[in-house]
C-alpha cells in the first residue's frame, strides 16, 4: 500500500511537471488559449489530485476497535496489540491494521450440527479404551484469542493446531480409562483431565489462544447392537434390585407375622398354666368346702353322696354280684331306692332267701 | 526551446527512474516470515526480524519463508505392535524452520520439500517406536509416553534441513476394520455375561434372604413352642403342689379318695353297661342288706 501510495505522488507531481514544462512552452510561444487551456487543465490535475491524495491519507489514518475485537498495528510490519475500544488513529500507509476477534468460539469434535440435524464425524468421535472396547463420544470445545499477535504471527493456524491438540489428548486421556468409567462414572474426571492437559500444551506452544472449557457431549456405544446390549445390562440390574427387594419384602412380613405367632404360643401357655393353678385353688377350695361339711358329721355325709351317686349309675344298669362261694347273683335294674315301682328282685342262691316280692322296694 | 522541453521531459524520466530505484531499495518484513535476500541467485543474507530494511534495488530479490509454528497431519499409516497387531495411527507435527539459509539451501526452500521429509523421518520413527511396544500400552501407555518416545527417536535428524520438529502427537489408535467388528461382537457378549451374571446374583440373593427368612421363622416357633410346653408344665407342676398341700392330711385324703372314686364311677358307668362286683364289696353290701 505504502509503494502505492507513492507511485500514485509520483505520477501527480510528474504530470504537474510535464503541464508546466509545457505551459512555459506555450508562454514563450505565445499560444496563450492553450496557455490557459492548460493552466485551466493543470489547476484542476493539482486540486483533483491532492484531493484524492488527501481523501486517501484520511481513510486510511484512522480505524476502530469494538468490543468483541482487538487491533495488530504493524509498522513496516513491527506489530503492536491494541486492545482499548473505540477510536484510534494510525500513521497511513505506513501503519496496518489487522482485526481480531476475542470472544468465546467453539469447535465441534466428533459430530457437526448442520441445517439438517447432527451428523455424528466416526473419524473425531470413535475411540478406544484401555479394555479394548470402542467408545463413540463428542466434545465440545471452547476458546479465545487472548493475544492477538502471537494469534496471527506465532503459528499458521492456530485453530487448527487446537483441533489436532485436543484430539490427541482426548485419545490418549480415553485410552486410560476402562469402558464403564466413559460411559458412565469417569466422565467428570475424564474432562477435568483432558482441560489441563490441553491448556497445558498451548500454554507451552504459546499460540496466543487459550482453551476456556471442553465438555463432553455425548458418550456411547459404538453401535446400536452394542448398545442394545449395555442397556441388556442395566435392565438386568435393575431386575437384579427388584428380585432382593421383592425377598426383603417377603422378610419384612414374615418376620412381625411370626413374632406375633410366638407371642401367641407363649400367651396361650401362660393363660393355660394360670387355668391350670386356678383349677388347683378351685378343687381344693371345693374340697375344703365339702371336707368342712364332711367333718361335721363323716359317716352320714358319706352315706348320703354313696346314695347319690347310686341314684346317678344304677338306672339302666346290670348288676351281678359275685358271692364267695362262686355263685352269682343277678340284679335288675333298679329305678331308685326312693320309691318307685321298679321290679326288683334277685335269681339264684343263696342264704337268704329273699322273696320275690315286687311291691314294696324298701322293705326287705 | 525544444531543448528545454527535452531537458524537462528528460529530468522527468530521471525523476521517476529514481523514485523507482528508491521504492526498489528497501521493504519490510512481517513478523511471520524470513525474508531470503537473492543476489544474482545466490543468497546474500536472511532477514529474521521484523521491520523495515533495506537492500539492493534489482540486483537483490526477495524469497518469503515462514517463521511461524506449521502444522503438518500427516496421512494415516498402519503400524504393528510388538506383540504382532495392526493399528491404523493418524499423526501431525508441529514444526518451523529455524535457520532459513540450511532450509533454503537443502529444500530449496519449497514447504512441500519439507513436508515430504517429515513425513519419512516421522513415519520411520513411529514404526519404531511401535514396534517395540504392545498394542495394549500403545493405547494406554499414556500421558504422552508414546509421543514422547517418538520425539527422542527423530532426535534433531530436523536440524540438517534448518527445521525443528516441536511436537509429534497421534490424534488417532485405530485398529483395522475387520478388527472392529470382532470387538463389537466381543462387546455385545461381554455384555450379554455380565447381564446374565447380575440376573444369577440377584436370584442367589433373594434366595438367600428367603431361606434366612424361613428359619429364623420356624427357629422361632419352634423355640416359642418348647418354652409354651415349659410354661404349662409349671403350671402342672404349680397345680399338683397345690393338690397336695389342700390334701396334706391323711383323713383329707382318704375322703379324696372317696369323693374321687364315686367320681370315677359316676363318670365311666353309664348307660346299659353291666357291673359285676363282689359279693364283699360296699356296693354289694347295700343290696345284700346293709
Amino acid at each position: 500500500m505504502l509503494k502505492f501510495f507513492i507511485i500514485l505522488i509520483v505520477i501527480l507531481i510528474a504530470a504537474l511537471v510535464i503541464l508546466k514544462q509545457s505551459m512555459n512552452s506555450d508562454e514563450k510561444a505565445g499560444r496563450g488559449t492553450a496557455l490557459r487551456t492548460k493552466e485551466k487543465m493543470s489547476s484542476i490535475v493539482m486540486i483533483s489530485g491532492i484531493a484524492i491524495l488527501l481523501a486517501l491519507l484520511a481513510f486510511n489514518s484512522f480505524y476502530t476497535i469494538s468490543e468483541q475485537e482487538a487491533a495488530v498495528v504493524t509498522t513496516f510490519g513491527v506489530p503492536t496489540a491494541v486492545t482499548d475500544t473505540g477510536l484510534h488513529f494510525k500513521i497511513p500507509f505506513v501503519q496496518e491494521v489487522t482485526k481480531v476477534n476475542t470472544t468465546i468460539n467453539g469447535l465441534q469434535m466428533g459430530y457437526r450440527v448442520t441445517d439438517t440435524g447432527t451428523v455424528s464425524v466416526d473419524e473425531e468421535s470413535l475411540m478406544i479404551t484401555s479394555d479394548y472396547n470402542f467408545v463413540n463420544i463428542d466434545f465440545y470445545i471452547e476458546y479465545r484469542t487472548v493475544d492477538p499477535v502471537k494469534y496471527l504471527y506465532a503459528s499458521m493456524d492456530p485453530v487448527e493446531i487446537l483441533r489436532n491438540v485436543s484430539q490427541s489428548w482426548i485419545r490418549d486421556t480415553i485410552g486410560s480409562y476402562d469402558v464403564d468409567s466413559v460411559l458412565t462414572t469417569g466422565k467428570g474426571e475424564i474432562q477435568a483431565i483432558i482441560k489441563g492437559r490441553i491448556i497445558e500444551e498451548l500454554a507451552r506452544m504459546d499460540i496466543g489462544i487459550q482453551l476456556v472449557n471442553i465438555t463432553i457431549q455425548d458418550a456411547e456405544p459404538p453401535t446400536d447392537e452394542v448398545m442394545v446390549a449395555f442397556k441388556a445390562v442395566e435392565t438386568a440390574k435393575q431386575g437384579m434390585e427388584t428380585s432382593i427387594n421383592n425377598a426383603t419384602k417377603y422378610q419384612n412380613e414374615e418376620i412381625p407375622r411370626a413374632e406375633a405367632e410366638i407371642d401367641r404360643i407363649l400367651q396361650e401357655a401362660e393363660v393355660e398354666k394360670t387355668e391350670r393353678i386356678n383349677q388347683g385353688y378351685e378343687e381344693v377350695a371345693m374340697f375344703n368346702a365339702m371336707y368342712e361339711e364332711y367333718i361335721k358329721n363323716p359317716t352320714a355325709t358319706r352315706l348320703r353322696m354313696f346314695y347319690e351317686a347310686m341314684e346317678d349309675i344304677l338306672p339302666g344298669m346290670k348288676i351281678v354280684i359275685n358271692s364267695a362261694d362262686g355263685s352269682v347273683q343277678t340284679i335288675y335294674p333298679l329305678d331308685s331306692f326312693t320309691g318307685s315301682t321298679g321290679t326288683y328282685g334277685y335269681s339264684g342262691s343263696t342264704g337268704n332267701t329273699g322273696s320275690s316280692d315286687d311291691t314294696d322296694p324298701e322293705g326287705e | 526551446m525544444k531543448k528545454k522541453i527535452a531537458i524537462s521531459i528528460v529530468t522527468t524520466i530521471f525523476l521517476v527512474i529514481m523514485v523507482c530505484i528508491g521504492l526498489n531499495s528497501f521493504n519490510y518484513a512481517v513478523d511471520n516470515e524470513y525474508h531470503l535476500i537473492l543476489r544474482f541467485g545466490k543468497i546474500d543474507r536472511v532477514v529474521e526480524d521484523a521491520g523495515f530494511y533495506f537492500k539492493n534495488p534489482f540486483i537483490d530479490t526477495v524469497t518469503v519463508l515462514p517463521k511461524e509454528i506449521m502444522l503438518y497431519d500427516i496421512p494415516e499409516s498402519d503400524v504393528i505392535t510388538s506383540d504382532k497387531k495392526t493399528m491404523i495411527v493418524d499423526e501431525f507435527v508441529l514444526w518451523r524452520i529455524t535457520d532459513a539459509l540450511k532450509f533454503a539451501q537443502t529444500l530449496n526452500s519449497s514447504i512441500s520439500n519439507a513436508e515430504y521429509r517429515i513425513d519419512t523421518v516421522v513415519y520411520n520413527a513411529t514404526k519404531n517406536v511401535i514396534s517395540s511396544t504392545t498394542q495394549e500400552d500403545v493405547i494406554s501407555g499414556r500421558d504422552g509416553l508414546l509421543a514422547e518416545n517418538i520425539m527422542i527417536a527423530v532426535g534433531d535428524s530436523a536440524a540438517q534441513y534448518g527445521m525443528e520438529i516441536l511436537s509429534i502427537e497421534t490424534k488417532r489408535l485405530d485398529l483395522p476394520d475387520d478388527n472392529k467388528e470382532a470387538v463389537y461382537e466381543r462387546m455385545i457378549s461381554e455384555r450379554e455375561t455380565i447381564a446374565a451374571e447380575y440376573a444369577a446374583q440377584g436370584e442367589s440373593q433373594a434366595q438367600m434372604i428367603i431361606n434366612e427368612t424361613d428359619r429364623t421363622v420356624q427357629i422361632g416357633i419352634s423355640d416359642a413352642e418348647a418354652e409354651a410346653a415349659t410354661i404349662v408344665a409349671e403350671g402342672e407342676a404349680e397345680y399338683m403342689r397345690i393338690l397336695a398341700e389342700g390334701y396334706n392330711s391323711p383323713e383329707k385324703q382318704e375322703f379324696y379318695g372317696f369323693i374321687r372314686a364315686l367320681e370315677a364311677a359316676q363318670n365311666s358307668m353309664t348307660g346299659d353297661a353291666t357291673l359285676i362286683i363282689d359279693a364283699d364289696s360296699p356296693l354289694a353290701q347295700i343290696f345284700m342288706g346293709y
